[in-house]
């Protein structure tokens, strides 16, 4: 049995204990040599696995329960970068808040986090798809109250506990309705009987399990309070990696089980991927909290991505999972900006982004590419994400949800202009904005990747669309009627 | 022939926003030379486009083509016919002109002018363009830079609410530049989403059609969309590019967004970028859609007449000037849609002619109103009276401007309102003419109105408002000469623009 499929775990899980024993060993009296610690270890082995994971074979199983196919090991990158996004962010953010002397614990969770998440993309059996599931919320309960002192992280973390508890109770029952269903655990030897109302409310349970970790309306509610209640840095992590994990499992859910089950969740999501962009964005309108706004554009975001699932074609998976990409630097970008300005002091909202742009030129135009992104403007790699998930839609004769996701993306628009005017057309003699060189650096990375895959999406959308292939060869899904 | 004639059109503007970005803020005179190079090479461009365009061979000519991502059938494919020419010309003179009249432009002017040359570019890129994404993808950039030109360089004015919606009016603030900015933004980029929808039915069904994707507009042309769902592709395209061409009732963000604009923006919006809606609905709602354009032009064509009225009737209730300019654009963009409407030779020929004339005279109004506007202070025109002592040039060009405006014989809006009535009279619908001529003796009234309240009279004012000065002349005087030129000698344009015409009517009237 080859280890290649578990290998990005057992790296980050050997990482975790890394840093633990060295946020252990290290007294508090030496904060400097802590965090710089902290700092290369956790840079540079999560550097080090990612550079490693483009050696791993493109596909391979380890065990009947557990797989690695390019849709994976794309996620699991993914992954690691979103740890790297947030331990960047991290640092400079808790020593601003006084709570530096928790950075290893923030960093170690994290990477358990992103471990769970990486099981969760590559299960394919019950038991491992649900403890990597709870794997993955775990951590994140911790996370939310990392600032335990401050009244609003813990409504925010109580939030995410109870909503994840319950929804982790209604996924346990839709699994195991599914496996009294089909007669095992395992996806690849399950047997269904076509038209099992049993099989099709298990599937409709599992969903809505997987709706709060998506963050789909109506499974959202805990999401603003979360964020607004999380430091910034996490956020940008939370936000990203465990709906990157959860869709991309949907998608194996997808191919591997609705499929074979017979069982057709295309007007369920169709319908949840519109509640979710109708709610979402009309909410976000109303917002001046940037984290409660982008906590709100999330939920609008992810209706987004469950239109390419309704239409459940290969080239829909891919096109998800290249929307997923861009969306992850787009808002993963946005909330590092909204770490920059805590750091700084200045409140996370509206009114603290004023002027940005005399007050901190590179950071504001960072924050415009993000939210051209994230509004799905041209030249932006956001743009194309959503672009190709209408696309997608269209295909599979979606065309009302194409036409609402269109109108929407307009209301979206005027929350993401808003910010802009904020930053560009405000005028205002608030001091200048200064923010650590590592963070910056991750920043103006992030947007100058926008940009270029903005400008040559292609480069990009070829492995996505690969994965997406792998995922559903042989093509058992033709394009689907239309019209 | 294998010239690269349009790209370098197309990439003179982004090459020159590239440049400003470049140069340091504090070379002020550097940068504004950098936008004005950028400005001259397009104009030259496209004189040489109108002088070797081959009239005789027709078709779109200067092609230049390159497969971009030929999985989906996307390309980078340009090419220019009479009916595109005429407008790259009209946009290179208002860049130009847009460009010296903001000469002054008092603070970051580096960001003025890269804004200025990203949205100039989106524009040539819509009217070359041959590929429906691309032009899709340049329709978006000419449309977003103006929300941060209006936003950062706008012009602030608080309407008094009047009317039954007085106090809604009041609870939007009506009048702030932010307003309309992201009232222009929104309703622009919402009908961007309707052309997104329509481009991808058109790409899906094209595909089903001619057995492989494309976005290419020449091969599109080959297939056919007929009946119902031709006519709902149709009403995507009227309704998504009509927005910008201000149809109504969806004009309502061009008062508002052109009243707050400064003088180059309201230039290329009202001068340019509002052609690009009638060229849009012209060259894919009717050039793709001619079964369906035949059966909806009676609605094109009512909804035209309403504009022309409703336009005209706005701008002669109006105090503010930009408003009043403004709700003319809406009026005149009537007598373009009308044109279409027709269906017919002269008809369509003055559609295009008058978007030309249109475009000159709309942006020769704005840069007299927005000089005026610096020199007074006000925009109100009860507040005004007597300029022409301190001003007589600016008074001399506004009338010039007006008299086209009404249709006066020699200046360019007679040529091309005088084809598009006698278009109007000839086709299916006659009684079009009688609406579209009542709103050209309602223009009458208020352009002559406007020009004795700002200029005639006695001086009331006590503080002296002086003449233009410096560049301000190199402005007026190029769009005054362009509009005598278009009048005394259309054929300049309309041998071109028949021959495009002719054969866009072979294809749509059948």
């Amino acid at each position: 049995m080859s280890w290649a499929p578990v290998a990005l775990e057992l790296g980050a899980l050997a990482l975790a204990v890394l840093v633990l024993a060295w946020d252990l060993a290290v007294p508090v009296k030496r904060p400097d040599a802590r965090r710089l610690g902290l700092y290369i270890l956790a840079g540079g082995g999560l550097s080090a696995l990612l550079a490693a994971s483009f050696t791993l074979p493109a596909a391979g199983s380890f065990g009947p329960a557990y797989v690695q196919d390019p849709l994976a090991l794309i996620v699991k990158r993914v992954m690691l970068a979103a740890v790297l996004l947030a331990v960047v962010g991290l640092s400079p953010y808790a020593r601003r808040r006084g709570v530096a002397d928790r950075t290893g614990e923030a960093i170690v969770l994290l990477l358990f986090a992103a471990i769970g998440a990486m099981a969760l993309v590559s299960a394919r059996e019950w038991v491992t798809l649900f403890v990597a599931f709870e794997l993955v919320s775990l951590p994140l309960y911790v996370l939310t109250a990392l600032e335990k002192e401050r009244r609003t992280s813990i409504e925010g973390a109580f939030k995410i506990f109870l909503f994840g508890s319950a929804s982790a109770a209604v996924l346990l029952l839709g699994i195991a309705l599914a496996v009294a269903a089909s007669g095992t655990t395992f996806w690849t030897r399950a047997a269904w009987t076509p038209g099992d109302p049993v099989a099709s409310l298990a599937i409709a349970l599992i969903l809505a399990g997987f709706g709060f970790k998506i963050a789909a309306f109506p499974f959202s509610l805990w999401v603003p309070d979360a964020y607004q209640g999380a430091p910034a840095p996490v956020v940008a992590f939370l936000s990203v990696a465990p709906k990157a994990a959860a869709v991309a499992a949907l998608f194996r859910l997808a191919s591997e089980v609705l499929l074979p089950a017979g069982v057709s969740a295309k007007t369920w999501l169709a319908v949840l991927a519109a509640a979710s962009m109708v709610v979402g964005n009309l909410l976000a309108l109303r917002q001046s909290d940037l984290k409660r706004l982008l906590a709100y554009s999330g939920i609008a975001q992810i209706g987004y991505v469950l239109a390419a699932l309704a239409a459940g074609t290969s080239l829909s998976a891919g096109f998800a999972l290249f929307f997923f990409l861009a969306y992850l630097l787009g808002n993963g970008g946005a909330f590092l900006v909204v770490a920059a300005l805590e750091i700084a002091g200045e409140e996370p909202t509206l009114h603290g982004c004023r002027a940005l742009i005399r007050r901190a030129p590179v950071l504001a135009g960072s924050l415009v590419v993000f939210l051209l992104s994230l509004g799905g403007i041209p030249f932006v790699l956001g743009f194309w994400g959503k672009l190709w998930v209408f696309l997608a839609a269209a295909q599979a004769g979606l065309w009302w949800l194409v036409a609402l996701g269109a109108i929407l993306a307009v209301v979206a628009l005027y929350y993401y202009l808003d910010i802009v005017r904020h930053v560009l057309i405000v005028r205002d003699d608030a001091p200048a904005i200064a923010t650590s060189p590592p963070l910056l650096a991750t920043i103006v990375f992030a947007a100058v990747l926008l940009t270029i895959g903005g400008v040559v999406p292609g480069a990009l959308a070829e492995p996505c669309l690969r994965a997406g292939e792998a995922l559903f060869s042989p093509p058992r899904v033709t394009v689907s009627q239309s019209r | 022939m294998s010239t690269h004639l349009l790209s370098t059109i197309l990439l003179a503007p982004l090459a020159g926003a590239l440049a400003v970005l470049a140069i340091p803020e504090r070379f002020g005179r550097a940068i504004r030379f950098a936008a004005l190079a950028s400005a001259i090479v397009p104009l030259a461009a496209s004189l040489l486009l109108l002088s070797r365009y081959d009239a005789a061979a027709g078709g779109f000519q200067f092609v230049e083509r390159y497969p971009l991502v030929p999985a989906l059938g996307l390309s980078w494919h340009l090419g220019a016919d009479g009916i595109s020419i005429p407008l790259v010309l009209l946009t290179a003179i208002i860049q130009l002109t847009a460009v010296t009249t903001s000469w002054t432009v008092p603070e970051r002017a580096k960001e003025f002018y890269l804004f200025v040359g990203l949205l100039v570019a989106g524009v040539y890129g819509v009217f070359v363009s041959l590929d429906l994404f691309v032009l899709f993808l340049f329709y978006e950039l000419a449309v977003l830079p103006m929300y941060v030109l209006i936003g950062v360089w706008g012009s602030t004015m608080e309407i008094e609410g009047r009317g039954p919606f007085a106090r809604v009016f009041s609870r939007v603030r009506v009048g702030l530049k932010e307003y309309g900015a992201m009232k222009l933004t929104l309703y622009l980029l919402a009908g961007s989403a309707l052309l997104l929808v329509g481009i991808f039915y058109v790409w899906v069904d094209g595909a089903r059609q001619l057995g492989a994707p494309t976005f290419d507009y020449v091969t599109l042309s080959g297939a056919r969309f007929s009946g119902e769902s031709g006519r709902v592709l149709f009403l995507l395209f009227y309704a998504g590019f009509g927005v910008l061409a201000g149809i109504w009732p969806f004009h309502t963000w061009s008062p508002d967004g052109h009243a707050a604009a400064p003088a180059a923006g309201s230039m290329l919006h009202a001068g340019v970028l509002m052609k690009l809606g009638a060229y849009g609905v012209m060259r894919v709602g009717f050039g793709l859609l001619p079964e369906a354009a035949r059966e909806l032009a009676w609605l094109v064509g009512l909804v035209a007449v309403i504009n022309i009225l409703y336009g005209a009737l706005g701008a002669g209730w109006q105090k503010d000037i930009k408003y009043l300019i403004a709700y003319s654009s809406v009026s005149h963009m009537g007598i373009v849609m009308l044109g279409l409407a027709t269906l017919n030779g002269p008809g369509t020929s003055g559609a295009v002619l008058q978007m030309v004339a249109h475009g000159i005279m709309t942006a020769l109004f704005f840069t007299i109103v927005n000089l005026v506007y610096h020199k007074s202070h006000t925009r109100d025109m009860t507040a005004m009276g007597g300029f022409a002592h301190g001003m007589p040039g600016l008074a001399t060009f506004f009338v010039l401007a007006g008299l086209s405006s009404l249709g006066l014989p020699g200046l360019a809006g007679f040529a091309a309102e005088i084809l598009v009535f006698l278009g109007a009279w000839t086709s299916a619908h006659p009684w079009w003419a009688i609406p579209g001529v009542l709103g050209a003796l309602i223009t009458a009234v208020y352009v002559l109105r406007a020009g004795r309240m700002i200029f005639l009279g006695t001086a009331r004012r006590e503080q002296a408002v002086h003449d233009a000065h410096g560049v301000e002349w190199v402005t007026l005087v190029t769009l005054g000469a362009s509009l005598v030129v278009l009048g005394v000698w259309p054929r300049l344009l309309l041998d071109a623009i028949d021959v495009g015409v002719g054969e866009f009517l072979v294809r749509v009237a059948g």
